[in-house]
């Protein structure tokens, strides 16, 4: 009895210890590299593997939806992790340089990616990832809208017969203002109409307007430890991106907080434009079959050269624990590389290559799409990369857009005084660096 | 001595047949309290004397800096523990007289009293981010039920609940009174425990519902009534789910429904992913709640009836 048990036991054991044991060996598989990816990019890739199985032998192994922070934290990440220009500074201990790699192969020229991008993920003359696909501001508009108030529009704009209603590359906020107007409906009965979205949850909006109009976030030629937010420029911005919301008939074109509550937005149909919409939501606009294009941001009047909107990227680096570097980086060069960026523009993504727009006109018709490219490439060229400060999000997040946020409310807890508010904004934002570097 | 030795003898195969079984029952749990609890929370504590972000593989030690610059410098730390505090002490008071009202009103003996407490039970069951989202919409200022239904009632000056960063915290506060189930249930046990005999002893007295309920039912009760403040007031201080979906996972609208644990979530997971300073205010908090709780049992002792003895 006592002997059956001691098998039973051991037997159990065993079975126990085999799934432990075949994780162990598949680990050790050194014709395999380890990728993780966003759960949406789940299948859309697997060609791309295929094809460097085909080129080297060495399979890829993705998995979808897993946090990096995670894996990195249990040590158990992947050899190519996903980083992006904005996080690339906090991520940088996990990742290795490239820059050895890059020198010792002369068929790989970083000059082939876009400057600022490069220059943003490198750090002390190291380069920690490889660019995969941009991310820049754009005006979106809902092509069905403007048609539908065609006549308010070209009223309002004063149009030829003939001119298009839609959205034009000279384009300056008196425009983009004038025509939001004509087809806002926020009075009376619902449904309501917008001429463009409020962006409340995220700064891009706020800090584009910031930026054309001449004003900076942080001081000039300081180490980005010290904002001022109440030079002309900046009000002239913030009371634009109040007006637009908080203003009376006439001027008003956007939803407010109380009315963005209520669903007002461009996936919904009832918004007509977003001001600085990002990159990664085409796929979302298709699958919504909304009619809609693109077009480069409007420009402050009087500020033809203003710059565009926020530059930034996602990129891959390679692990500080990976043991399979020389095969990880290899792969990176496909996946930044053409092809890649190819296999991901099919997904509403764009490669951040200097010739993308020409390999993107050498696809055959039926891989082309129906939108503005040379408005997003001229929008790509005049957009400028947010400053690399490791609290640039959290002080967007905690202390700037917290604070207009009651500027863009109407009711209790509202502020009206943009002066006052930006003050406060300020105020918190020296305080915070001066409690975290003193000074400097 | 033969005997000190023989009973020394006796003690040891006691306590090691003792302990075989103490470890046979309890080792798998014991394994997953080490693992999943007691390592992390020595994890967490090492953290908190380092600059560790996610994603660094060297942290330094860094001493009490953590803990000093959340005390002194940082101002979201102070609102965050404010507001988590007026949350759990607030929506902690209407959950319990909710809870108490309801357990004696399901003690009742009414024909299909099963089919009531079922559907207050209902709610318990519904995870909190499906309630918040629901809420969410529920009071929505221009589209939303309940301010529809206050301006049916001639209400002019309609509340814009978790729009207005006057009231979203407020609204939170009244969306988490729903989370009675369990604490009813405590309660409803704890009331049907009360023998019959001693209601028909003070019927007899001519004892009103009132006297019996002050006199009988709220002293028999404080064990569990106490057992209820303890699970509440942490539930209150720990509040996550709610206040993530009410407040975009960022405590929206500007920060007035920011959380302690929704703070501790950002700090350590959003960028600049401060996992060692998050860390330490995790053990602030911790110390908080310690002080929260050795409070309420200091307080006990002035309303918990002992030796209570139900025949």
């Amino acid at each position: 009895m006592k002997r059956r048990l001691i098998k039973l036991s051991l037997l159990l054991s065993l079975l126990l210890l085999c799934p432990a044991l075949t994780g162990c060996v598949s680990n050790r598989n050194v014709n395999e590299i380890k990728i993780a990816l966003d759960i949406e990019d789940d299948g859309r890739y697997d060609e791309l593997f295929a094809l460097y199985k085909e080129q080297t032998g060495i399979s890829v192994k993705a998995t979808y939806g897993q946090d990096v922070g995670k894996l990195i934290g249990t040590k158990d990440e992947p050899d190519i992790i996903k980083t992006s220009t904005v996080i690339i500074e906090a991520m940088k201990p996990s990742l290795i340089d490239l820059s050895p790699l890059i020198n010792a192969d002369p068929s790989f020229k970083l000059t082939d990616y876009i400057d600022p991008i490069v220059e943003a993920l490198t750090i002390d003359g190291k380069v920690y990832a490889l660019p995969t696909s941009l991310n820049t501001s754009l005006l979106y508009y809902n092509k069905a809208m403007f048609d539908e108030h065609e006549d308010a529009i070209r009223t309002a704009l004063e149009l030829e017969p003939g001119e298009s209603v839609y959205p034009q590359a000279d384009w300056t906020y008196d425009e983009f203002q004038k025509a939001g107007v004509a087809m806002t409906k926020f009075s009376g009965p619902p449904p309501h109409y917008f001429g463009a979205e409020t962006q409340l949850n995220w700064w891009g909006e706020w800090y584009v307007y910031v930026q054309q109009m001449g004003g900076n976030f942080y001081v000039p030629n300081t180490n980005n430890h010290r904002v001022n937010l109440t030079s002309d420029e900046v009000i002239a911005a913030t009371t634009f991106f109040r007006n637009k919301a908080m203003g009376p008939e006439g001027t008003k074109f956007s939803p407010n907080a109380n009315e963005m509550a209520s669903a007002n937005s461009f996936s919904a149909g009832n918004v007509a434009m977003i001001f600085g919409g990002h990159l990664g939501d085409w796929f979302s606009y298709d699958v919504l079959e909304l009619d809609w294009d693109i077009q480069v941001l409007p420009k402050p009047i009087g500020r033809p050269e203003a710059p565009g909107g926020e530059l930034s990227a996602d990129a891959f680096g390679i692990s500080v624990r990976s043991k399979k570097v020389e095969a990880s980086f290899n792969f990176l060069k496909l996946w930044a590389g053409k092809e890649g960026a190819l296999k991901m523009y099919e997904f509403g993504k764009i490669g951040a290559l200097k010739n993308m727009q020409e390999y993107i006109a050498e696809l055959p018709s039926e891989k082309q799409k129906n939108l503005n490219i040379d408005g997003l490439f001229a929008a790509i060229n005049e957009a400028i990369i947010l400053p690399r400060e490791q609290d640039f999000s959290k002080i967007m997040r905690e202390f700037v857009m917290s604070e207009l946020y009651k500027l863009m409310i109407d009711g209790r807890g509202a502020e009206t005084d943009v002066v006052l508010v930006l003050n406060r904004i300020q105020n918190n934002v020296n305080n915070y660096y001066i409690s975290l570097y003193g000074n400097n | 001595m033969t005997t000190k030795k023989s009973k020394w003898k006796q003690f040891k195969k006691n306590f090691r047949k003792d302990y075989r079984y103490f470890l046979l029952f309890t080792g798998i749990a014991l394994i997953g309290f080490l693992l999943f609890y007691f390592y992390p929370i020595v994890r967490t504590l090492i953290l908190s004397f380092t600059n560790k972000n996610i994603f660094d593989t060297n942290a330094e030690f860094v001493g009490w800096e953590n803990y000093l610059y959340a005390i002194k410098h940082d101002k979201l730390f102070a609102l965050s523990i404010k507001q988590s505090m007026i949350f759990a002490l607030v929506s902690g008071f209407f959950v319990l007289v909710t809870s108490l009202i309801l357990a004696l009103l399901l003690n009742s003996k009414v024909k299909g009293i099963g089919v009531f407490r079922t559907i207050y039970m209902l709610p318990f069951i519904i995870p909190s981010f499906a309630v918040g989202a629901v809420y969410k919409n529920l009071f929505n200022p221009t589209t939303g039920l309940i301010n529809q239904v206050l301006s049916l009632f001639g209400v002019t000056n309609l509340p814009l609940w978790h729009i207005s960063p006057d009231s979203a915290l407020f609204t939170m506060i009244l969306i988490s009174s729903m989370g009675f189930g369990v604490k009813m249930l405590v309660f409803l046990a704890a009331l049907q425990s009360i023998p019959e005999h001693l209601y028909e002893a003070a019927r007899v007295e001519g004892a009103s519902r009132t006297q019996q309920f002050f006199k009988i039912t709220l002293p028999l009760i404080t064990p569990m009534l106490f057992f209820n403040v303890i699970l509440i007031t942490i539930d209150g201080l720990r509040a996550f789910s709610l206040a993530f979906v009410m407040g975009n996972g960022q405590g929206w609208p500007s920060n007035s429904t920011l959380l302690f644990p929704i703070y501790m979530f950002m700090t350590a997971f959003n960028m600049p992913f401060r996992l060692g300073y998050a860390a330490a205010m995790a053990w602030l908090f911790f110390l908080i709640i310690l002080a929260f709780t050795l409070i309420q049992f200091f307080a006990s002792r002035f309303y918990v009836e002992k030796d209570i003895t139900l025949e």
